[in-house]
């Protein structure tokens, strides 16, 4: 045989070598069926929504009374207190944040919000971050320069009237 | 002109031969190592959406009173429990994943779980229902699981029926409901399993059309709530009305009566309620504990003690014989239904719970 | 002769060029192969860490009883008591509770943390059982609350499920 044909021979070689493993590549990483949705749903143990669940539960003194963190939060909503709510409120759900998502560096906001047709406001309490970083990390401060999701999980205060929850938002942390 | 030399003659056909041997040995090994990969994808698609059902069924049991369709791949589930002396294995698995061994089925995936639910299920989607097993506390929750190929035919008293199936929150599941007279015009629609309840009402033979799949049948006695009453389970329709599988088997609370509906046979309802007892020797010692601490208070020992003593007292009964306690319980007495009273009487008197 | 070692040479050359790259193809989908499996079982072992924490909050013998705070909360006293039956240097150790649980957790510790908030901190170390071997640990948190029957009043809490495999080498 010539070398010409040798070296034909030898380059047809490696090109069907080479698509027989790209080929066995492609059959290994695309035959991959998807299991359903079933394991996203069960993926995560939803930290922020039984935050806020449980937090509207919790037993706060006030005014020498115990009530729930929820009760205290129907009535700011409602301009009916009994007690020194909103500073009580604060200092709970301050303590309960700095005991917790702030040592963890969850970058949360945490607030209370009054939903009215498709009008939202915040009402009473300040809104709530983890003071452990940055300023410009903090997830609400518009000035970070990369976008940041926010996941939102609500407690719905029950007998509130107008809907008025209590709101852990969460967010990547900015990179300014 | 080609010019054939005696010694080019024999090389030609060589070359090719070797080209023909080489390659087809080539293909040999690629087809071979294809093979191995698609089986290998089969049994892993078979081990994920095993393990899918065994997460659906295991979460489905931490969170109550919640129904729930879920969305996955078009495949057969099999469910699984068996028992004997030595051993006690529930589990699920996908039939027809590749030839498993045996050996290679995770035969416990579903062992700390009670399921009720046919022994197979096809298709697309399931649906899942927890009940909280109470007796009178909380001792386990009860997972059914089916799909839109199971039916559930309900016969007998239609204000009964129509008030259970609203309470149980059942009516997400393919449900029917006949009155008496009405049984026999019930037709087979090509579903893979059918289930028939007859409430209140004795044992009807099902048309010719039913007997040869993998039906079932169960005769629910009962006081006018499906709160109490006994349970006749017929696992083998061919049988008809004269071999019922088992006969008498008390209940009380409707979890455990949506639990037998929703069991394949009188077997499966067996070897899965043992599943929710296991706990309970354990979860009565915990309550009594509690009332020991809750008893050590003064000012709580002063106004409770009285109900404390006697909870502690039907707690000790309940332990020595719970199969007693179910079947009393079922005719609406003994330290069951007594532990209920005192948790009521404790309430209404401001004091903590019993359980 | 010379021309024909030479050409021999070159044959040679190419058929070792030809097996080392069929040696190289091979391997590399192997490697893949097993990054792959690594990665799902990460992602298992993530999902089973969920599912014991779910199911920790789920279990109705240190749940709180219905006449008692609404919604999710665990009792302190039905806490304590398992506790102290699945503490092996506890008087109120309990074998047949034991190897039942042991069997339900498997290799894990879970915890009810109490922060201070409201009162002291506080941690229950219901159940811990971890293998001598080397181990790789997989750690959830879920909150609840933590409800004292006596005084009536329920403290923010969290789970927290360290769930341990043991490493193949």
């Amino acid at each position: 045989m010539s070398r010409r044909a040798q070296a034909e021979m030898i380059g047809l070689v490696l090109i069907v070598l080479l698509i027989a493993v790209g080929f066995l590549l492609y059959v290994k990483f695309s035959v991959t069926g998807k299991g359903g949705g079933a394991q996203e749903s069960y993926e995560t143990t939803q930290l922020g929504q039984s935050f806020v669940n449980s937090l509207a539960k919790s037993t706060v003194t006030c005014g020498g009374v115990g009530y729930s963190v929820e009760e205290l939060v129907r009535d700011v909503a409602a301009g009916t207190t009994r007690c020194p709510a909103e500073q009580t409120l604060e200092s709970r759900i301050n303590d309960s944040l700095h005991a917790t998502l702030d040592p963890w560096g969850i970058n949360y906001r945490l607030v209370v919000v009054r939903k009215t047709g498709d009008r939202e406001e915040t009402i009473g309490l300040a809104n709530f971050t983890n003071g452990r970083l940055r300023p410009e990390q903090r997830c609400d401060d518009p000035r970070g320069t990369s976008p940041m999701d926010r996941a939102a999980d609500d407690y719905l205060v029950t007998g509130a009237g107008a809907s008025v929850s209590i709101r852990l938002e969460q967010c990547a942390i900015a990179n300014v | 002109m080609r010019r054939f030399h005696g010694r080019g003659q024999h090389e030609i056909p060589l070359h090719w031969i070797f080209a023909l041997v080489g390659g087809a040995l080539f293909l040999l090994f690629f087809f071979i190592l294809i093979r191995s990969v698609t089986t290998q994808h089969e049994e892993k698609s078979g081990r994920d959406l095993a393990f899918a059902v065994e997460t659906i069924v295991t979460t489905a049991a931490a969170t109550p009173d919640t129904f729930t369709v879920t969305d996955l791949q078009d495949a057969k589930y099999a469910f699984a429990c068996e028992r004997d002396a030595a051993s006690f294995l529930s589990y699920v698995f996908v039939e027809g994943a590749a030839k498993q061994a045996k050996a290679q089925l995770d035969t416990e995936n579903l062992r700390y779980v009670p399921v009720f639910s046919p022994s197979s299920v096809s298709g697309d989607q399931l649906f899942t229902s927890t009940r909280a097993w109470e007796a009178p506390f909380p001792v386990g929750s009860l997972v059914l699981l089916s799909n839109n190929r199971t039916r559930y035919v309900l016969v007998g008293d239609t204000r009964l029926i129509k008030s259970f199936v609203e309470e149980e929150n059942l009516g997400g599941f393919d449900i029917l409901r006949k009155g008496r007279d009405a049984f026999k015009d019930v037709k087979d629609e090509g579903l893979d399993q059918y289930r028939f309840v007859f409430f209140n009402t004795g044992f009807q033979l099902p048309p010719q059309e039913f007997l040869g799949k993998r039906n079932g049948a169960l005769v629910v006695h009962t006081d006018d709530n499906g709160e109490t009453g006994t349970l006749d389970f017929y696992d083998n329709l061919r049988l008809g009305a004269n071999a019922p599988s088992k006969k008498g088997v008390p209940f009380a609370g409707r979890a455990l009566l949506d639990a037998a509906i929703f069991s394949q046979d009188s077997n499966s309802f067996d070897c899965n309620m043992l599943k929710a007892r296991e706990r309970l020797n354990t979860t009565i010692t915990i309550l009594q504990r509690r009332l020991e601490v809750l008893g050590n208070g003064s000012a709580l020992q002063l106004k409770c003690g009285p109900l404390f003593d006697e909870a502690k007292a039907a707690l000790i009964a309940y332990s020595n014989s719970p199969d007693r306690a179910f079947a009393a319980a079922a005719a609406g007495s003994g330290p069951i239904i007594l532990l209920s009273s005192i948790n009521q009487r404790a309430f209404a008197a401001d004091c903590p719970s019993i359980y | 002769m010379r021309r024909g070692q030479i050409e021999f040479g070159e044959s040679l050359m190419v058929v070792i060029v030809l097996v080392f790259l069929l040696i190289i193809g091979i391997v590399f989908y192997f490697s893949a192969t097993q990054g792959s499996l690594r990665g799902e079982q990460q992602y298992r072992e993530e999902i089973e860490s969920v599912k014991l924490a779910k199911a920790v909050l789920g279990l109705p013998e240190v749940r709180c009883g219905s006449y008692d705070a609404a919604g999710t909360c665990i009792d302190g006293l039905k806490l304590a008591a398992l506790s102290r039956m699945l503490n092996a240097s506890d008087k109120e150790f309990d074998e047949p509770a034991w190897a039942y649980y042991g069997r339900l957790f498997g290799y894990a510790t879970i915890k009810v943390n109490v922060p201070p908030v409201g009162g002291p901190a506080e941690e229950y170390v219901l159940y811990h059982d971890k293998p001598d071997t080397e181990t790789a640990s997989s750690r959830q948190f879920i909150f609840t609350t933590l409800y004292d029957p006596v005084s009536e009043t329920q403290r923010l809490a969290y789970l927290n499920v360290t769930r341990y495999t043991v490493v193949q080498r």
